[in-house]
């Protein structure tokens, strides 16, 4: 009976659940379209693309700013690969004593709050002539995406099968081609969600990039802000599309170049 | 010249295990087979003599060459498990390919060699395949063609036919054999199946405790089994201990008469193998005989499994079937042996 009334259920909460998430988007679509939907009005006002006018006008300095954006996020993403392969390996493999505290010590940066420690880091950025620099910004932007790359990883480390690898061994198969052919394949599911979370937190990321590149780093983030906070609603939400326009190609390219890796990996 | 040889080989897992071989050398293009309860060791000794686990101390030699630290990857020695261990991600003819792509074969040979092998496992055809569209008997065919594609210099089988239902363990079996002489192959094979290794081995190990206790030709260590594990292993499960005096054998209760051959030892242990006893009903023979009465009959396969209590022992009987001729639970019946067929200890 109570099954009987989950299944019915499901349908329904999920509707709500793609409303919710739909509305809003909508909202943002006409925001953006510069009308004004107010009650007792019973359709929204008059279409205006001067805000869409205004977010493409390269004086706007959109264009520049998503560049900015993409080129941070994936350089953080790929630093972010080196350096959680060999913390997750450790972590999925090794039973040494303190395991479990290196693993907090690690997904620390995603629990503390930024704002608590940007400032420390911003001192010392300044002694390493890091500030207001792209490659500061990138540094700060490690922080934190590096735990959610170490934790997906862990996981996909910690679920290989290594029996393959002995097999590879055992059929002549060196370290390099055994990591490449039979251990690789098996991590990418991990390395894609670690790198999605990883550039998508990155893009997302405000007071960081503020703070270290001091204004001078201009992110697609940075640039709506303003906007978005009161400016000129209209305008941030053309931004807020144009950004979730990027997040979402940038999704797809890496998603299908993973894809493509995984079957241009075979053997002949 | 052996092909494979062992000289104190030592390995300790902790907190109990210690497998020590003092000696053992197996002949180039021999079938040799390894068999011992499970836990005694014998996956161990195939990871050792592969590389896959390193030995504490001791010496591999293969095909006069020292090979004790060599890696794995470079001893080209086969190893099948009891698992296929197939490359998800691969075809069957990647998975087949793999140690030639990683040798940077030539691509044309490649295939040209990849078709022969699936054509000596009887697979031909499936190249495109994945493991996942195969029978557990075609993914272990597959694994198979993998390690002989190869040519290596000792296929090394770890109960590789157990997973599999009796049919097709039987004809796994065959075509390993058939494999094995065609193509003079030095193979070492682990079972704890007595029949397997009956129908395989031209030599065998028995090991017990990560030793070896025996070495010999099957029926060798069949009939001269060297002590009561050994013979226990094989299937010989009537062990009277007791001792001798002139010519026969006293036990609790009763005494057997002595062959020629077996007299004046000063054996503790006499084994009786449960198809050398004939039980008879009534019918006049001229041998020595023990009297009992019948306990416990199962039929398996054409064959009566029958425990008969003689005073207070129970002696085990593999009696062939014929019509006509019944056993019934608390008949008396008279138990045949040959003096000669006796093994002392
Ligand atoms: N990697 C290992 N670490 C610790 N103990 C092991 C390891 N591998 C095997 N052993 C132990 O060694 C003994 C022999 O195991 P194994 O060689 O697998 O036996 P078999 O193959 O004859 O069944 C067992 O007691 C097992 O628990
Ligand atoms: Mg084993």
């Amino acid at each position: 009976m109570v099954s009987r009334l989950f299944k019915l259920l499901i349908p329904v909460f999920l509707t709500g659940m793609v409303l919710l998430n739909i509305i809003p988007l909508l909202l943002l679509i006409f925001l953006s379209l510069g009308s004004s939907w107010m009650w007792p009005h019973l359709f929204p006002g008059p279409i205006s693309l001067s805000s869409w006018k205004y977010v493409i006008n390269p004086a706007a300095g959109s264009l520049p700013a998503l560049k900015t954006s993409l080129q941070i996020a994936l350089t953080a993403t790929l630093i972010n690969l080196i350096l959680a392969m060999p913390a997750a390996k450790s972590l999925a493999h090794y039973h040494f004593k303190g395991r479990k505290a290196c693993e907090l010590i690690l997904l620390l940066p995603a629990l503390i709050p930024p704002w608590a420690v940007i400032t420390g880091i911003h001192k010392t950025f300044i002694y390493l002539n890091l500030t207001d620099t792209m490659s500061g910004v990138i540094l700060a932007h490690l922080l934190p995406t590096l735990p959610y790359m170490v934790r997906a990883l862990t996981i996909s480390f910690a679920s290989i099968d290594y029996s393959l690898e002995e097999q590879a061994y055992l059929l002549g198969g060196n370290k390099s081609q055994t990591f490449f052919y039979i251990t690789l394949p098996q991590l990418l599911p991990g390395i894609a969600a670690g790198s999605i979370l990883s550039v998508l937190i990155s893009l997302s990321e405000y007071l960081t990039t503020l703070i270290i590149g001091g204004g001078q780093v201009l992110t697609l983030t940075l640039v709506m802000f303003p906007f978005v906070n009161g400016g000129n609603p209209s305008i941030g939400a053309a931004y807020s599309l144009l950004f979730a326009l990027m997040a979402l190609i940038t999704l797809f390219s890496l998603d299908t170049f993973i894809n493509r890796y995984y079957s241009e990996n075979k053997l002949y | 010249m052996a092909s494979i040889t062992i000289k104190n080989l030592y390995k300790y897992f902790p907190p109990s295990f210690a497998l020590q071989i003092d000696e053992l050398m197996i002949k180039e293009g021999e079938f040799f087979g390894i068999i011992g309860p499970s836990g005694c060791g014998k996956t161990t000794l195939l990871r050792l003599i592969t590389g896959l686990t390193a030995p504490d101390r001791g010496e591999i030699w293969l095909n006069g060459r020292e090979i004790t630290k060599t890696p794995p990857e470079k001893r080209n020695i086969g190893l099948i498990f009891q698992e296929p261990r197939l490359f998800p991600h691969f075809t069957v003819e990647e998975n087949v390919g793999f140690g030639l792509k990683m040798k940077k074969s030539r691509r044309r040979d490649i295939k040209a060699k990849i078709d022969e092998a699936l054509e000596m496992v009887g697979l031909t055809g499936f190249n495109r395949r994945y493991p996942s569209a195969l029978s557990g008997g075609q993914k272990q065919r597959v694994a198979l063609a993998r390690a002989l594609v190869l040519e290596p210099k000792a296929l090394l089988m770890d109960e590789p036919f157990s997973a599999l239902d009796p049919e097709l363990r039987v004809e796994m079996r065959f075509l390993i054999k058939k494999l094995q002489q065609e193509k003079k192959i030095t193979i070492i094979f682990i079972t704890h199946d007595r029949e397997e290794a009956f129908t395989l081995f031209e030599r065998m190990a028995v090991m017990q405790e990560g030793k070896i206790l025996q070495t010999g030709t099957p029926l060798h260590i069949y009939n001269q089994p060297q002590n009561i594990k050994v013979a226990n292993f094989l299937g010989i499960n009537n062990i009277l201990p007791g001792y001798i005096e002139g010519n026969y054998f006293y036990t609790q209760g009763f005494r057997i008469l002595l062959g020629a051959a077996n007299q004046n030892q000063t054996a503790k242990y006499l084994l009786l193998k449960p198809e050398s006893l004939k039980i008879v009903n009534g019918e006049e023979d001229a041998r020595p005989f023990l009297t009992g009465t019948i306990e416990e009959i199962t039929f398996q396969t054409g064959f009566y499994h029958i425990k008969v209590k003689v005073q207070s022992q129970s002696l085990n009987i593999i009696q062939k079937y014929q019509p006509g001729k019944n056993f019934t639970p608390g008949a008396e019946v008279k138990i045949l042996y040959h003096p000669e067929e006796i093994i002392l200890l």
